[in-house]
């Protein structure tokens, strides 16, 4: 792409300049005169040609009619800028209630301010006041978005968004996920599809380039996962790449995810169910352009060269992950006590080994799984029973493991396969399992609530009869348990049971022997995720710098800048994974070859804090108070009982004050004056 | 015993920062307290200049 600084001509002077070039642009992007920046025409077209200065020239798009004219405007041209950016400025907006498509310009500054993807997405929504909805009603708004290096000719450049407002924290949700999916929607032309209102009978969205519609989704209706995608692809072209929502999301679910590529999930907050309560079962999306240029493509060039060494050379994310997968960390929580066990009673598993990522390997591995443009390929094609499937990663391989008590890593295999089939979240609903056997261990639970499938702990039975009980809803324990571990336990009287923060399910390392990922957990603004700030990789592994797991100090600082430095990744369209090899400096390289900003450091970092703060502001109009950045009683008043970090609990009542001077914070939220210096006010 | 980077960093002057780490400054070097000047910079909450201090990313 390439734009022009125009100066529109009178109607007088068209008559005299009958001759002026043409130029026929794929769309029409502007209308003027409006704003400053609406005097910018975008040339949407392969081999715009050379315009000199003061040359004369008619825009006029193609197939694009206004009123029952053609638009189209002689200008003279007053400046030309090779702009290209990785960027496409342009989205979605469909109406599942109007049933119309509409193609919108997306503001570049706007975009640059937020990056993108989870940034991005959660300004929009903000702005357009999604945050005080019923999150299952047709008012929600689910947005698809992409970041500016998606489909960029970089490691792992192939991530995308899901944003809404999620029904199972009510707060904001943005989940990510791999795959192909968000590199065929960029090529399709769009940074981002927001979906709103709610069809009146099950429909399908269909991206082919220009060509958009909605289609009947009736014969889905009902159907896993995977033959939702083989059914789509045979459709529309086994390129085609599907995203959709299994039985789980139709029921709307609050555990429910939206899968892609049969194993990879945004899965996290309920996003599924949201999709579920628009009647939208799938997206697919095909392209006939398969490159994104970048803003300077040498540049870009030279950084991922670059990038792709330090990837290479980390033992993380060149040794570790790509031969053991992410469960490589099984042994490494374990061995140091913790590893929640039995729903977060204990903290060591004797039989961890057995459900490890090197018994993964051994025993069942096919071969790795790579997403685009992955140069580590942490997944896992495994051998269940002769078919060849998506593998457990270390959240659910921990969730329905020690979690549930259960060695048994065929049966953890075999219920994660069907996570992904049902579309359930694959760390919320093992966890809901855990909290469902304290239940039954308890007695809130009685055998006869159970099925003829007892909840106890240990049982290889239990973990993939009830994980089909949740996705298809085929009981009444089945639907209130994936609802969440929360509803669960609060229907029972003992929320306190469920392990997690602001409704959301924890995942696999105890905060009581970790002291800073408590912090990251407590104060997520998505609730209960080690994914907004990985502060395992310094207290656990040493990464980038080794701290004190069990210390205080100087957590809050730590915890800040990797939330803030995360947001930036989760903007950008690439893998938090990337960020075990590669620092602040590297992202901001890779953004300013790919979309001509001139981040350094301290702006990306900048860039990053913003976007942690509108979530927080998102957060505040959904009604979030201050006392939800908390961790569950057990972890703050119940030192872990036995194992290597014996005796160790949480000190958030440290930690939480410390961090939130740090953040500029006061009572859980933002001042006036952080507001103003991140230019939220 | 301190560093220039060490002083540096308690002085909250991250442009010494920069130009001793550009320089080549050890990073890793302690003071008598065991302390590093990341160690420093995450203790007094100067969230920016740690940034600068930390070579890789934020983990996965």
């Amino acid at each position: 792409m390439r734009r022009i600084k125009i100066s529109k001509n009178d109607e007088s002077t068209i008559h005299k300049h009958l001759k002026a070039l043409i130029i026929e642009v794929d769309k029409f992007r502007v209308a003027f005169p409006q704003t400053e920046t609406d005097r910018w025409v975008v040339l949407e077209t392969e081999r715009p040609p050379a315009l000199e200065r003061d040359c004369m020239i008619f825009v006029r798009p193609k197939n694009v009619h206004h009123k029952g004219r053609n638009p189209c405007f002689l200008c003279t041209v007053q400046k030309e800028e090779r702009m290209t950016t990785s960027y496409n400025l342009k989205m979605l907006r469909v109406n599942l209630t109007e049933k119309s498509i509409k193609t919108e310009i997306l503001d570049e500054a706007l975009a640059k301010k937020f990056i993108g993807g989870r940034g991005l997405g959660t300004k929009i929504l903000y702005d357009e006041g999604v945050a005080k909805v019923d999150a299952l009603s047709p008012a929600n708004k689910l947005v698809f978005i992409n970041g500016p290096l998606t489909g960029c000719n970089v490691p792992t450049g192939g991530r995308y968004m899901v944003v809404t407002k999620s029904p199972l924290t009510g707060m904001i949700a943005s989940s990510n996920s791999g795959g192909v999916w968000g590199a065929r929607l960029k090529y399709a032309g769009y940074d981002a599809v927001i979906v709103e209102g709610k069809a009146d009978a099950p429909v399908y969205l269909s991206i082919h380039d220009e060509k958009v519609e909605l289609l009947p989704a009736g014969d889905l209706w009902g159907k896993e996962s995977t033959n939702v995608e083989e059914i789509l692809k045979e459709k529309h072209g086994k390129e085609a790449s599907v995203l959709n929502i299994g039985p789980a999301g139709e029921q709307m679910f609050e555990l429910a995810c939206i899968m892609n590529e049969a194993d990879r999930a945004a899965g996290r907050s309920g996003v599924g169910a949201v999709m579920g309560s628009k009647l939208l079962k799938a997206i697919v999306c095909s392209s006939t352009r398969t490159v994104i240029e970048p803003f300077d493509k040498e540049k870009l060039r030279e950084v991922v060269t670059e990038s792709l060494r330090k990837i290479r050379e980390n033992g993380v994310t060149g040794q570790g992950l790509p031969t053991y997968g992410t469960a490589v960390l099984v042994n490494i929580v374990n061995n140091i006590g913790s590893f929640p066990t039995r729903n977060w009673q204990e903290s060591y598993f004797a039989d961890a080994d057995k459900t490890s990522g090197e018994t993964l390997k051994e025993k069942y591995l096919v071969k790795q799984g790579y997403c685009h443009r992955c140069p580590i390929g942490c997944g896992r094609v495994i051998n269940m029973n002769g078919k060849t499937v998506g593998g457990p990663e270390y959240e659910p391989i921990w969730a329905y493991g020690a979690n549930c008590g259960v060695e048994d890593l065929e049966a953890i295999n075999e219920a994660n396969y069907w996570c992904n089939e049902l579309g359930l979240d694959a760390i919320g609903a093992p966890t809901t399992i855990a909290a469902a056997m304290e239940l039954y261990q308890k007695g809130y639970l009685k055998e006869e609530d159970c099925d003829g499938v007892p909840l106890v702990w240990g049982s290889a039975k239990a973990i993939v009869e009830w994980t089909k009980h949740m996705g298809y809803g085929d009981n009444k324990l089945g639907r209130l348990m994936a609802s969440g571990s929360y509803r669960l336990c609060d229907h029972y009287g003992v929320p306190e049971f469920s392990m997690s923060v602001k409704k959301q399910e924890m995942p696999a390392y105890d905060a009581r022997g970790i002291q800073g990922i408590g912090i990251t957990y407590a104060t997520s603004n998505r609730g209960g995720c080690h994914v907004r700030g990985y502060m395992i990789s310094p207290e656990v592994l040493g990464l980038p710098e080794p701290l004190n797991r069990l210390a205080t100090e100087g957590k809050a600082t730590w915890t800040k800048i990797f939330q803030d430095l995360t947001a930036v990744i989760d903007s950008s369209g690439m893998c938090l994974f990337t960020s075990f090899a590669l620092g602040a400096p590297d992202y901001a390289a890779l953004l300013n070859a790919a979309t001509g900003t001139n981040y350094d450091v301290e702006g990306v970092l900048k860039v990053g804090e913003r976007i942690y703060n509108i979530e927080r502001l998102f957060n505040k109009e959904a009604g979030m108070v201050a006392g939800d950045d908390t961790l569950p009683k057990r972890i703050l008043e119940e030192p872990i009982p036995s194992g290597p970090s014996k005796g160790e609990i949480s000190k958030l009542n440290i930690t939480l004050p410390q961090y939130y001077e740090v953040r500029g914070w006061v009572d859980a939220f933002p001042t006036e004056a952080t507001l103003k210096r991140l230019d939220l006010l | 015993m301190s560093t220039p980077l060490i002083e540096a960093v308690l002085r909250k002057d991250l442009e010494s920062v920069k130009k001793l780490l550009e320089e080549g400054a050890d990073r890793n070097a302690r003071n008598e307290e065991g302390k590093r000047a990341c160690d420093i910079a995450a203790s007094l909450g100067y969230d920016v200049i740690l940034i600068h201090l930390i070579e890789g990313g934020c983990g996965g």
